[in-house]
Formats: C-alpha cells, sequence, structure tokens
C-alpha cells in the first residue's frame, strides 16, 4: 500500500477502503499537523483537535485526485476551513481572519500552501536554534544536519555520550518551545 | 512529495514528539469508524432505493395485468340508466324493457298490450298465486 499513486491511493479511499486510509492516515498525519501548528499559532492541542476534523471531512469529501500538489492544496483548503470553523467556534474568528489578512500564509493564493508553512516553520526553526547558546546549537547542528553519532560528539566535546543526549533532548525541548512561541507571536502581529 | 532534507527531517521530528502513539492510533481508528459509518449508510440508502424501485416496478405490473375496472353495472339499476338515451336537448331519457324491469329489481312487474298501448303491470301476491294455479293447471281457473 505505502507504494500507492496518488491516484491509486485517492481512489480506493473514495470506494472506502480501509487500507487506503490507513496508508493516508500513515502519509499526511505529520505534514498537515505541521501545517496546521502554523496556521493555528503554535496551538498543539487546537492543532491535533483541528486535524482529526480535517480527517474526518477527508472522509466525507475525498474523490480520486491525479498530481499529488493538487491532492496536497485541497488538503489544505479542508484543513483551514476546519480551522475556521473551530476558531468560530472559540469566538476568536476576528482575531484568525485578522492574522491572515496580514498574509502571514498568504494560503488563498499561493499555488503551494505548504511550502509557506514549511518556509515558515523553517524560519522559526533557525530562529530557536540561534537562541541556544553555543554548544547546544553545535551540538543539535552536528548531530542532525551533520548527521555525526553521539559518540562522535562526545569525543569531540570531551563530554560523556550520556550527557550529550541529555543536552540534545533539553534543546530540542527548548527549540520547540521558542517555535511554538514564535508561531503565536507570529500571528498575533 | 519531494523527499524532506535533514533538516525538514529535525523540524518534522521535534513537532512529531508530541503526539504519541496512542494518539495516533485513535486518530486512525477514528477515521475508520467515520468512514466506515459513512460507507454503510450509503449502502443502505442504495439498497433502500433498490428496494423501492422493486416495489414500484412489482406495483406497475400489478396494476397493468388488473383488468379494467368493471362500469358500475353491479347495480343493474344504474347500470340501465347509464345504458339509457337521452332525448337530444330535453331531460327525458328512453328506456329499454330491460332497463324499466331494472328500476324494480325486488318486484315482480310485466307489460302488456300492443305497441301502440301497453302498460307496466306490478304483480301482487295474489295474482302470482292465479298465474302459478293456471300455469299448473293449462285448462285454466276452477270456477
Amino acid at each position: 500500500m505505502s507504494g500507492l499513486s496518488i491516484s491509486e491511493l485517492t481512489a480506493r479511499m473514495a470506494e472506502g477502503e480501509e487500507e487506503a486510509f490507513a496508508c493516508f492516515h500513515d502519509r499526511y498525519f505529520d505534514r498537515l499537523y505541521r501545517y496546521l501548528l502554523v496556521v493555528t499559532g503554535g496551538d498543539e492541542q487546537g492543532s491535533l483537535d483541528v486535524l482529526q476534523d480535517t480527517l474526518l471531512r477527508v472522509t466525507r469529501y475525498v474523490r480520486r485526485f491525479q498530481q499529488e500538489d493538487a491532492f496536497w492544496s485541497w488538503l489544505t483548503v479542508l484543513a483551514r476551513s476546519a480551522a475556521r470553523d473551530r476558531a468560530r467556534r472559540h469566538q476568536s474568528y476576528l482575531k484568525m481572519l485578522a492574522g491572515y489578512a496580514r498574509g502571514f500564509l498568504g494560503l488563498e493564493k499561493s499555488e503551494s500552501p505548504s511550502r509557506d508553512a514549511d518556509a515558515e516553520l523553517r524560519a522559526c526553526v533557525n530562529a530557536s536554534l540561534a537562541a541556544l547558546d553555543e554548544l547546544d546549537r553545535r551540538l543539535i547542528e552536528e548531530k542532525y544536519f551533520g548527521g555525526k553519532s553521539v559518540k562522535d560528539l562526545a569525543r569531540d566535546s570531551e563530554l560523556t555520550p550520556k550527557a550529550i543526549e541529555s543536552r540534545l533532548l533539553r534543546a530540542r525541548r527548548m527549540i520547540k518551545e521558542q517555535v511554538m512561541i514564535l508561531l503565536d507571536d507570529e500571528r498575533a502581529e | 512529495m519531494s523527499e524532506p532534507n535533514r533538516e525538514d527531517k529535525f523540524v518534522q521530528g521535534i513537532l512529531a514528539e508530541g503526539i504519541s502513539d496512542d494518539v495516533r492510533r485513535a486518530s486512525l481508528q477514528s477515521m475508520l469508524a467515520h468512514s466506515a459509518r459513512r460507507h454503510q449508510r450509503r449502502r443502505l440508502v442504495r439498497q433502500a432505493g433498490a428496494a423501492l424501485a422493486l416495489v414500484a416496478f412489482a406495483g406497475l405490473l400489478f396494476l397493468e395485468s388488473d383488468p379494467p375496472p368493471q362500469k358500475l353495472a353491479t347495480n343493474p339499476i344504474v347500470a340501465s340508466m347509464i345504458e339509457a338515451r337521452k332525448v337530444e336537448g330535453t331531460q327525458i331519457k328512453i328506456l329499454s324493457d330491460e332497463d324499466l324491469f331494472a328500476l324494480f329489481p325486488e318486484q315482480s312487474l310485466g307489460v302488456v298490450g300492443t305497441d301502440e298501448d301497453y302498460q307496466l303491470v306490478f304483480l301482487d301476491r295474489q295474482d302470482l298465486d292465479a298465474i302459478s294455479v293456471e300455469g299448473a293447471n293449462p285448462t285454466g281457473p276452477k270456477p
């Protein structure tokens, strides 16, 4: 199932095949979640709620798509629609609209909405990395971008592997928190 | 979907950390259940539609095979009135003998006379007895 083309996958989903839905869930759950994190301004719980609503809408309206880009665009439309409905329910629709109006994502006009959301996330992560202290930043970059092992990092920095793992874990948490704050700030501006 | 680079993977990894496997499983289960319900509803609607079409078809066949409704002929009076011809420009109806007799289904009666002058005669019990006696004895009634 994992090798299915978008055309096959969406056609099978439209037929109500369980395996196709499972495959779709596997492929798109995280991607939609990240997208919604940007849309909701870093609201993790809100993003999960909207994500679930989006997935239910997918089961309701899915049809066959030939191109992945078109399918993803359609998914983002459903996701934004679900986010708007949730925002309405939480009486913050106007605030959200204002956020959109400032062109935070430029979603309605964008040919590929995900590119903007991903770019936004990357910018937030880079800003968060920059806010880390020098050692933590270097460890993160070398481990995750440079592909170095914990053992190599420990040897280079003269720390124990356990200490390296601990620092990496703490740094990742800090980055995540910082990303959420930045996303929220972006939306509130 | 293009392959994410290391930076993207890092971002994805960090953001996915908050979602437990239980949350993912529950999300998938909810999606599958919703989809199953939806398809079951669709199937039921389709089946109900097919059943309705079948019933409608059977109804049509039944109506087609039913003999044409009888005229209001079960009541001879009504039937005779329907059969009666009307004199043009008047309310007068011309009845045949049978039409006339049909107006009095419970009574014994007859038409007697010539073409020029005939009468409708109602027979009472005595007349009937007399006729039946005469019928039994062709020589005629005893003095």
